[in-house]
């Protein structure tokens, strides 16, 4: 039985990793995730014009994950358009084989690049997530982990110019929302949780991560609880 | 942090719910949850008036779209459970049998299968009395009741925050995922027991999960009297194991009355009432915390 | 024949009706009784069978080999959440997997094998008479008691056939309204509802005919610790369902239940399972033949 390959191949890189509508300021946005692959989709589908049998040899996955990948992103771009929310690019998991040939060999060719993510932890300040209420600084913090609404997470240093939320994805899960939501936030470079405790699942995850716990007290705000951790008022879990 | 009380009994029918209802008559402003989403009863017993309910799709189920399918029976041959079936050469998923986990649309070379969500049940959030009170009725046959519980705690536990409140439970009988689901995060449970072997064997099992999962356990023995040789059995297996017995409840006719006149037995009154009020003074005065992790 | 033994409520006497059922029917014909309760499995304790054979239920787990160079897709696939992929590396929740192998197709190195783990055992063994006794535990802290249920029904019933002349199951279902129920009770020549007369047992005993109704079984309705209210007589004319049998509220039944003994040892009580035991195999061969 044919195993569709799951590791994307993706042959152009891009700079531009950001996209918010006009007039509305950051740290009241919700954003979606574009993966690097999914750009990589629909710029071979929708730009290059290519038919999604020769898209999928390119990226070097089956038609079908192709035409997942594709769809998926159409989803968050039309999201993103439709109810205001900004773009965010990067993450996933693809290989940059560095060029337009197809020929590249299948393993061993091009050097697979850094993905988005890692440049963005590589920037210098912790990241910081809270479990939430709600978007924003300003929200209640949430004392469940993997089952609060929202993530706000923010650099250390800045909480209020790198302020970004994101709807907790591990909700959707049958199960082990935990698990999810920590290896969630580590995908987005985040060092340090703020939230009310952590369960042993979440907690294997997250030290596999090397993200740090602190446990904060329901009734504060977001932005209050980044206050106390900066003044080393809330205990390590 | 509020506090959570789960009232579980591993075998059913020892008297739960009828505990649960006069808790929550006793402890006045209260949150209450009813986790026994496949016979849940609670409802009958607290007059309250529905303000919400919202269909929950706990589950998704794969569909195969019959148009884009080649009948290759891929999807067949990857199901662990038994959920792809073919009848006359076109394949099918039974969605009672399928557990979305969805291995078949990996496999789908046409990408004809999908993951759908599925409605497993209805959530509720009533206003009672002493408070708001949430509850929920699974699908008939329905898969996925730990997600459905987890979504009634989810209701209580956020209004117990809103409000300042505690949360009592009832809870499922058993001792699987449901009740893995209705313990996970309190601080203490009180298992309702009756003195039969059915009921110490149960009991133990129920016992089991509550120590696995660390969580302070109380027990009661209700009907004590239909044999008071098993009831002193299960105190004396109970202190072996260092599990407290807070009380012993006697077989009072006042519990039938109060269900059939859809009251916490406390409102009527008698025996049984004054030993469940006995224990929940006992319990409310402990407030315990929950024991530390272990470490993982 | 098949009998599937129903209440929705826990606790109104399904395992009293059926223990005492099968002992019942065992003297007369090949019996076998399933308890597919595997939470709370309680009819050993009544039946007390000569075990003959165990048998572990595994369910299974994924393994990352070393070829893994975590690209986060099989975590990605998990809709239990039990992988992360994390800090280069791949844990494993096993006590999460539903073992259904989506990862091991998923991964684009082949790098995850499956490990076998315990959830469960299932017993079987001879009571009097001959009874064939099967039952399935689910270990304490696992979920996955459908696939203990469905493995106790192949190993219960297999050789115990349904197919054998004349022989009969008596499968003893879990409470509740799930699909857990569904699985133990789907296929039967009848369903056999036992129900209480009080505001929950009636209440559930709605869900339970709700059931039977869904998996298209007929239905007979037990009454259990009869007040002589006729609390359950009306729902049963209302429903258009047969009351085949009844014990009466009576707390030496109490008494002796909560011992362990069999009400089919008291000459009080034995008759009104051999009468139950003509009357529900008159109406499951009347449904066969249907």
């Amino acid at each position: 039985m044919p195993r569709p390959t799951k590791c994307r191949w993706v042959g152009w890189d891009t700079d531009v990793t950001y996209f918010k509508p006009r007039g509305v300021p950051l740290r009241s946005l919700e954003e979606v995730g574009l993966t690097i692959e999914e750009l990589e989709a629909i710029r071979l589908k929708d730009l290059e014009g290519l038919d999604q049998q020769s898209c999928a040899d390119r990226m070097r996955i089956s038609r079908p994950t192709f035409h997942r990948v594709l769809r998926a992103a159409h989803a968050k771009i039309a999201d993103a358009l439709t109810t205001g929310k900004a773009i965010r690019i990067g993450g996933g998991h693809h290989v940059h084989y560095g060029g337009e040939s197809e020929g590249a060999g299948r393993a061993g060719t091009g050097e697979p690049s850094v993905g988005m993510r890692e440049k963005a932890g590589e920037a210098g300040a912790v990241r910081i997530a809270v479990s939430a209420m709600g978007p924003g600084l300003d929200s209640q913090v949430d004392e469940r982990f993997g089952w609060c609404t929202h993530f706000v997470i923010c650099d250390a240093d800045d909480p209020e110019a790198s302020v970004e939320s994101h709807e907790n994805p591990a909700l959707a899960g049958a199960s082990g929302a935990g698990i999810a939501a920590a290896q969630f936030v580590g995908g987005l470079g985040v060092k340090v949780v703020l939230t009310g405790s952590l369960g042993p699942n979440a907690a294997r995850v997250t030290n596999a991560a090397g993200i740090q716990g602190y446990a904060l007290h329901a009734g504060m705000t977001v932005g209050e609880a980044i206050a106390s951790w900066k003044a080393g008022d809330l205990p390590k879990m | 942090m509020n506090y959570q009380l789960a009232v579980v009994s591993g075998k059913g029918g020892t008297g739960k719910t009828t505990v649960a209802a006069a808790f929550a008559d006793l402890a006045g402003a209260v949150v209450m949850a009813d986790c026994d989403v496949e016979a849940p009863n609670l409802h009958l017993v607290l007059p309250h008036e529905t303000l919400q309910a919202r269909d929950f799709s706990g589950n998704h189920v794969a569909t195969i779209e019959r148009d884009a399918c080649i009948d290759c029976g891929a999807c067949e041959s990857v199901c662990r459970f038994g959920a792809v079936h073919s009848q006359d050469g076109e394949y099918g998923i039974d969605s009672a049998t399928c557990e979305g986990c969805g291995a078949c649309t990996y496999v789908c070379p046409q990408d004809a299968v999908t993951l759908e969500p599925l409605r497993t049940g209805t959530l509720m959030l009533s206003q009672a009395a002493g408070g708001v009170f949430a509850h929920a009725e699974l699908a008939l046959a329905a898969d996925g009741s730990g997600k459905l519980v987890t979504q009634v705690r989810q209701l209580a536990s956020g209004e117990a925050r809103a409000s300042g409140r505690n949360v009592i439970i009832d809870g499922a009988p058993g001792m699987g995922c449901v009740v893995i689901s209705t313990i996970t995060g309190c601080q203490a449970v009180l298992a309702v027991t009756e003195p039969t072997q059915s009921g110490w064997h149960d009991l133990e099992r129920v016992l089991n999960v509550t120590e696995h999962f660390r969580i302070a356990s109380f027990v009661a023995v209700n009907k004590w009297d239909i044999s008071p040789e098993m009831t002193e059995e299960i105190e004396r297996r109970c202190a072996e194991r260092g599990v407290r017995v807070v009380g012993r409840i006697p077989w009072d006719p006042a519990v039938a009355e109060a269900m059939a006149r859809q009251l916490p037995v406390t409102r009527v009154g008698g025996p049984a009432a004054d030993a469940i009020r006995a224990i929940w003074a006992d319990i409310s005065a402990q407030r315990p915390r929950q024991l530390p992790l272990k470490e993982v | 024949m098949r009998l599937a033994i129903l209440s929705g409520k826990g606790g109104t006497g399904k395992t009293t009706v059926a223990v005492n059922l099968a002992v019942a029917f065992a003297s007369a014909r090949a019996t076998v009784y399933a308890d597919y309760d595997v939470e709370e499995p309680n009819g050993f304790i009544f039946l007390q069978p000569q075990i003959v054979s165990t048998r572990v239920v595994t369910s299974t787990y994924p393994v990352i080999g070393e070829e893994c160079e975590p690209c986060g897709v099989c975590s990605a696939a998990c809709t239990s959440h039990a992988l992360a992929e994390v800090g280069g590396r791949v844990l494993v929740f096993p006590e999460i997997c539903h073992g259904c192998g989506t990862c091991t197709l998923a991964c684009p190195r082949g790098a995850i094998r499956e490990k076998a783990r315990p959830i469960g055992e299932l017993r079987s063994g001879t009571a009097r008479d001959g009874l064939a006794c099967s039952e399935g535990i689910l270990r304490e802290g696992e979920t996955l008691a459908t696939t203990v249920i469905q493995r106790l029904r192949e190993f219960a019933e297999r050789d115990a056939g349904r197919g054998a002349q004349g022989s009969i199951v008596i499968a003893d279902c879990p409470p509740g309204s799930s699909c857990e129920v569904m699985h133990a009770a789907e296929g039967s020549d009848l369903a056999l509802l036992v129900a209480e007369p009080t505001a929950f047992g009636l209440h559930d005993l709605g869900l339970a005919v709700r059931l039977a109704r869904h998996l298209e079984l007929p239905a007979a309705i037990f009454v259990n610790k009869d007040d002589g209210s006729g609390f359950i007589d009306r729902y049963a004319t209302q429903a258009g369902l047969p009351i085949v049998g009844r014990l009466p509220f009576d707390l030496e039944i109490a008494r002796v239940t909560a011992r362990g003994a069999l009400l089919m040892d008291d000459r009080r009580y034995a008759d009104t399972f051999i009468e139950l035991a003509a009357a529900v195999s008159g109406l499951a061969g009347r449904s066969r033949t249907a």
